[in-house]
């Protein structure tokens, strides 16, 4: 008989333990995304202390936004441009012409993340760009040239063209010549932004 | 009250749907990353065209940021020992051997690749992350192992989360499209405009759109009301199969179509997840019948 009664206790003590298992996994499951949620709603939404601590949490292992094509992609964007080392200069050079063609026959090769690539490359420099209140079709004045080399968009773009000179000569080049192309598909017009001598 | 508890701790009842979905998504990662050997110098590489963000200190940073350490910079081959070492163990993941070593590796390897290469990837990837992530928690066990009661109890809450996390995606995708200055997708025109930009699109749908600006709004309303109503009707049963068929030929769509390959696939793969046990039982049915007739050729 004791050691029936003794079972039960065990048994007992032991659905306890799991139910209490069970609320603490509840809670993870409430805690995770409560602070994805805080992490992931425009400020205006959350205090800048509740957004603060879940951070911590959420970054960099859960970041997300999920803005996925807001606001709505308007210009086809071109990179194209000239490098220049000791004692050369490449021709004018267009990456996406190399790949865009086949990024439109083949859906499933290495050329569509090329292609996409290209296009969030241009499309930071031209948050940065409207940031600064650049304007296109304009020459570039030397302190607006100074306040670019300070962004993200700068940053990325000089990524880029290293990366591109180490694939084509193996070295660093001095400085390029840089056009971005914005062709805006609502009012047909092209907008292109001239960096000359980009260091 | 007790009915919340009681859900973890249940025996869990899912294991072959998501064996099922694990073994898709390894079998879709591998062919991705075949896809990309041509450019891995250029997207994963420290010196490609991607570049380096720093290398960062604090929390898990360094962790999962391995290769915009400077140490890449001089020994390019580390960025194709991560590739390699994805695919191996994508290979073991796959045949189930060391299942719990190889969903990690699978996990770290890729999540190191992709946050290197965002520049080049879309939302597809960052989803493959987050499911990677919590798919190693959820692992084969039975009632004789000694951790029977833990490792139930995570398969239980990080299958909840894996789901929950795909209504989290649609959920903010539709928010901003509508919370969004940009009136384009409230007034129906964006779907017609992502369309007329070549890298978002293709031949024939340009000119589906162009021809016919009614199914392009259309089309783009449609979005909406589909994004926007995934997160409840879902979980209804009756209405879950024709709607996730349409959910199906939307990311394809937006695969073949618009180009976003890996988004479109990963989306597709993900509505496994909400299937039932007598859908995977026919899914596996028929790739079993399929490979029986391939094999009598």
């Amino acid at each position: 008989m004791n050691i029936l009664i003794a079972y039960k206790d065990n048994k007992e003590m032991e659905n306890k333990k799991k139910i209490w298992l069970g609320w603490l996994a509840f809670s993870f499951v409430i805690f995770h995304f409560a602070t994805i949620l805080i992490t992931t709603f425009p400020e205006k939404f959350t205090s800048p202390t509740a957004q603060k601590l879940s951070n911590y949490y959420v970054t960099p292992l859960f970041s997300q936004t999920w803005n996925m094509f807001t606001p709505c992609p308007l210009t086809q964007n071109t990179l194209k441009f000239k490098l220049y080392f000791d004692s050369e200069t490449t021709q004018l050079i267009v990456p996406s012409t190399n790949y865009s063609k086949y990024h439109s026959k083949y859906r499933f090769t290495h050329h569509g993340d090329l292609a996409v690539g290209e296009s969030n490359l241009l499309f930071w420099i031209q948050l940065d760009l409207d940031k600064l209140n650049i304007k296109p079709n304009r020459k570039l004045l030397q302190y607006q040239k100074d306040a670019f080399y300070k962004t993200r968009g700068y940053f990325l773009l000089k990524n880029y063209l290293s990366g591109y000179a180490n694939k084509i000569r193996r070295k660093k080049p001095i400085s390029a010549d840089v056009f971005l192309n914005y062709y805006n598909v609502v009012d047909k017009k092209l907008n292109t932004y001239t960096f000359l001598n980009l260091k | 009250m007790t009915s919340i508890p009681t859900y973890f701790i249940q025996d869990f009842k899912h294991w072959n749907k998501i064996d099922f979905f694990k073994r898709m998504l390894y079998v879709f990662l591998f062919f991705n990353t075949i896809t990309l050997l041509p450019a891995v110098n250029d997207i994963f590489g420290y010196n490609g065209l991607a570049g380096t963000k720093g290398f960062m200190w604090g929390g898990t940073k360094p962790f999962l940021n391995l290769l915009s350490h400077p140490i890449n910079h001089k020994h390019e081959w580390i960025h194709w020992l991560f590739v390699v070492g994805q695919l191996f163990f994508l290979v073991l993941g796959f045949f189930r051997i060391k299942p719990i070593l190889s969903s990690v590796f699978i996990w770290f390897l890729t999540v190191n690749l992709f946050l290197k290469g965002g520049l080049f990837f879309t939302g597809g990837e960052v989803l493959v992350n987050f499911m990677l992530f919590y798919l190693m928690f959820i692992q084969k066990t039975d009632k004789s192992a000694k951790n029977y009661d833990i490792q139930n109890i995570l398969n239980n809450t990080f299958y909840v989360i894996l789901l929950l996390q795909i209504c989290v995606l649609y959920f903010f995708s539709t928010f901003w499209k509508l919370y969004n200055p940009d009136p384009l997708w409230r007034n129906g025109m964006a779907m017609f405009y992502i369309s007329q930009i070549d890298t978002f699109s293709s031949g024939w749908l340009k000119a589906l759109f162009e021809n016919n600006l009614w199914l392009a709004k259309g089309v783009t309303y449609l979005v909406l009301i589909y994004q926007g109503s995934f997160s409840l009707i879902v979980w209804i049963k009756k209405l879950k199969i024709p709607f996730l068929i349409m959910g199906l030929i939307f990311h394809l769509t937006i695969s073949i179509g618009m180009g976003i390959f890996t988004f479109g696939i990963v989306m597709s793969l993900s509505y496994v997840l909400f299937l039932d046990q007598k859908h995977i039982e026919w899914m596996k049915k028929i790739g079993n019948k399929k490979s029986q007739n391939n094999l009598s050729y």
